[in-house]
């Protein structure tokens, strides 16, 4: 038990506020950015639809490694895109917190996009119409009428972003590398004390870990039942 | 050019009466004229109204739901016009199609498209000032004295807080109609407003949705498949078949006399045969085994004709022994056996045959000891000349 206490006292906490940041980071740009692609792919010709769909949606079927050898390929220091980058704007992708939020961002991309453009393929088109007789401008009908009705879906396609940014291992460590205090977070510290043989310290990770999760996901399913009234599920 | 505008404003005064203050004439008209094709469908449209109560018969799925869409600017014609009030809403030619923010038109969907996430009073106040977030103080009073008009109009009262998925379907109709009225539309469209209605509901309904209409300055139109509610409702009736309009008039007279089998139907005639022309004032229904003589003449064009299963009288000597003969030489009286009995609660259909029927006729009568038989039994019915309807195909 003291040998617990030690080690706890003796914890670098820096993979928890990366972890954490990275998460909250990758989940913002996912949420504004796949509620905006969400709306633009259901407004397009169903060709167009068909292939945005697939493209967007394939980080989260890929392995997470080959979502990783796509960026790296476009960010490394050695490639065109990533050395116009980091010469021009001094913007460094590869080893940096910048490329944890990045490779996160776009595992978890898909997961916000698809709850959102489902969410919105089911709001009745009728409250839209009503709306629009109603004189209601096309840019509010949006924030007024598709948001609320679509609501629990962006909310659950946030919640699962969130979860799956905090998690993201494969792509990160391809993209931003294992550097301690800088682009270390939870699971490349698991990953990493794993293959020291340190189960404790390992143990430790994985109760944190879980614990933030459940209580993500508890937040949020509280935050949206609040609000729904007389809702009857078989 | 301005002379006659001004004599088409007086005339519309006097023909209406629809004026709200003194002095201040509306001009309540619309006439539409447009085609749509749809696949295999085509709706091929035309209306004027002036500012009647008009109601749009047809079965599910004639097109005229769709006919309502394209006067919201919900759906766009392929060609035409839609003229409302002498306000262009949509002109192919003239290459002018207003956005349904810009039309004014007030649309009561059939499942009331009520905002979920929405109060009863935030959806009433949803379109007022075009439903922006921030409004200056002085929009902000007028918009909840509106909203407060609206509640008291619709009999709302104590419902402001509640979310509509709390409503009953009664009280959710009445908060779409009094959002739809908070905006001052320039015409009402109902579609199906009463189906999603349980029928002791519906009675009610249709009592205030008639005083909430009579009161209301502008142009309504009624869509239904339920030629009960239109008939309560409205003062003027086009029927819809096939996404065209096969007969309009006031709708006493297309009631009383549909002029095409489609029509009959639509407007509930139960009984419609084929009919040999034998002269002007004369006519058999082979099928039915019996001749009839219309009060209107007989056309050439005649195919058919129609009876309205309520419209047969029993003859007052039907009810004697066996052996009376009536007198069948008589205009329009015929004897016919029962041979089928269908009980409503209030009513009994039964279903006739001459002596020299091939086909059953129905006749409707409301219980009572006097109408009631038994299979088997013979009866003498009347039926009076301008009962007859005649139908053109």
């Amino acid at each position: 038990m003291d040998q617990l206490f030690a080690l706890l006292a003796s914890l670098d906490w820096s993979p928890l506020f990366i972890s954490l940041k990275t998460g909250i980071a990758a989940t913002v740009i996912s949420f504004f950015l796949g509620i905006f692609v969400a709306a633009r792919v259901l407004h397009a010709g169903p060709k167009l639809r068909a292939v945005a769909d697939g493209l967007l949606t394939l980080p989260m079927i890929l392995p997470p490694t080959v979502a990783g050898f796509f960026l790296l390929l476009v960010f490394s220091l050695r490639r065109p895109f990533g050395s116009f980058l980091y010469n021009s704007f001094d913007i460094r992708v590869v080893q940096s917190w910048l490329g944890c939020v990045l490779a996160a961002t776009v595992i978890a991309f898909p997961l916000m996009y698809r709850n959102a453009r489902a969410a919105f393929e089911q709001i009745d088109m009728n409250l839209i119409y009503a709306a629009r007789t109603l004189g209601m401008s096309e840019t509010l009908i949006f924030w007024r009428i598709v948001l609320p009705a679509a609501g629990p879906g962006v909310a659950s396609g946030t919640i699962l972003s969130f979860a799956r940014a905090l998690g993201e291992y494969g792509a990160t460590s391809m993209l931003a590398g294992n550097i301690p205090g800088k682009t270390g977070t939870i699971s490349q510290k698991i990953a990493m004390v794993i293959q020291d043989g340190d189960y404790l310290t390992a143990g430790i990770w994985v109760v944190i870990i879980v614990i933030i999760s459940f209580i993500i996901i508890l937040l949020m399913n509280l935050l949206s039942g609040r609000k729904k009234h007389d809702v009857h599920h078989w | 050019m301005m002379f006659t505008t001004g004599r088409t404003l007086i005339l519309q005064k006097q023909i209406h009466h629809k004026t709200i203050e003194k002095g201040s004439i509306i001009t309540m008209s619309l006439e539409v004229h447009i085609t749509k094709k749809l696949g295999n469908f085509t709706l091929r449209a035309d209306l004027s109204s002036n500012g009647n109560c008009c109601g749009i018969l047809g079965e599910s799925g004639c097109g005229k739901s769709m006919f309502l869409k394209c006067i919201a600017g919900i759906e766009t014609p392929d060609s035409g016009s839609i003229v409302l009030n002498g306000r262009i809403l949509y002109d192919s030619e003239k290459k002018i199609n207003l956005p349904p923010q810009k039309r004014g038109v007030g649309y009561l969907f059939q499942n009331y498209a009520l905002f979920p996430s929405m109060t009863v009073a935030q959806n009433i106040a949803s379109g007022i000032n075009q439903g922006r977030f921030f409004l200056s103080r002085k929009e902000k009073e007028k918009a909840e004295a509106t909203v407060k008009l609206q509640i008291e109009r619709c009999r709302l009262q104590g419902l402001e807080d509640q979310y509509p998925s709390q409503l009953s379907g009664g009280q959710q109709q009445r908060t779409a109609l009094a959002r739809i009225l908070a905006v001052n539309p320039s015409i009402i469209m109902l579609d199906e407003p009463f189906s999603a209605l349980d029928s002791h509901l519906k009675d009610a309904m249709q009592k205030e949705m008639r005083d909430i209409i009579r009161n209301y300055p502008g142009n309504v139109l009624i869509v239904s498949h339920s030629r009960d509610e239109l008939y309560r409702l409205c003062d003027f009736l086009y029927i819809m078949n096939a996404g065209a309009f096969i007969q309009n008039g006031p709708i006493r007279e297309v009631f009383q006399a549909p002029d095409s089998i489609q029509a009959a139907i639509l407007t509930g005639c139960k009984n419609i045969t084929p009919i040999k022309r034998i002269h002007e004032h004369l006519l058999s229904a082979p099928r039915w085994g019996i001749t009839l003589s219309p009060k209107q003449p007989v056309s050439e064009t005649v195919t058919h004709v129609a009876i309205r299963a309520h419209y047969f009288r029993l003859s007052a000597d039907s009810r004697s022994d066996s052996d009376f003969q009536p007198d069948i030489g008589l205009q329009n009286t015929f004897r016919a056996q029962i041979v089928q009995i269908e009980e409503q609660p209030f009513e009994y259909d039964y279903y006739l045959k001459t002596k020299a029927s091939t086909e059953a006729f129905i006749w409707k009568i409301h219980k009572s000891p006097e109408s009631t038989f038994h299979e088997g039994d013979e009866v003498t019915l009347h039926i009076l000349p301008e009962d007859v309807m005649l139908l053109h195909g």
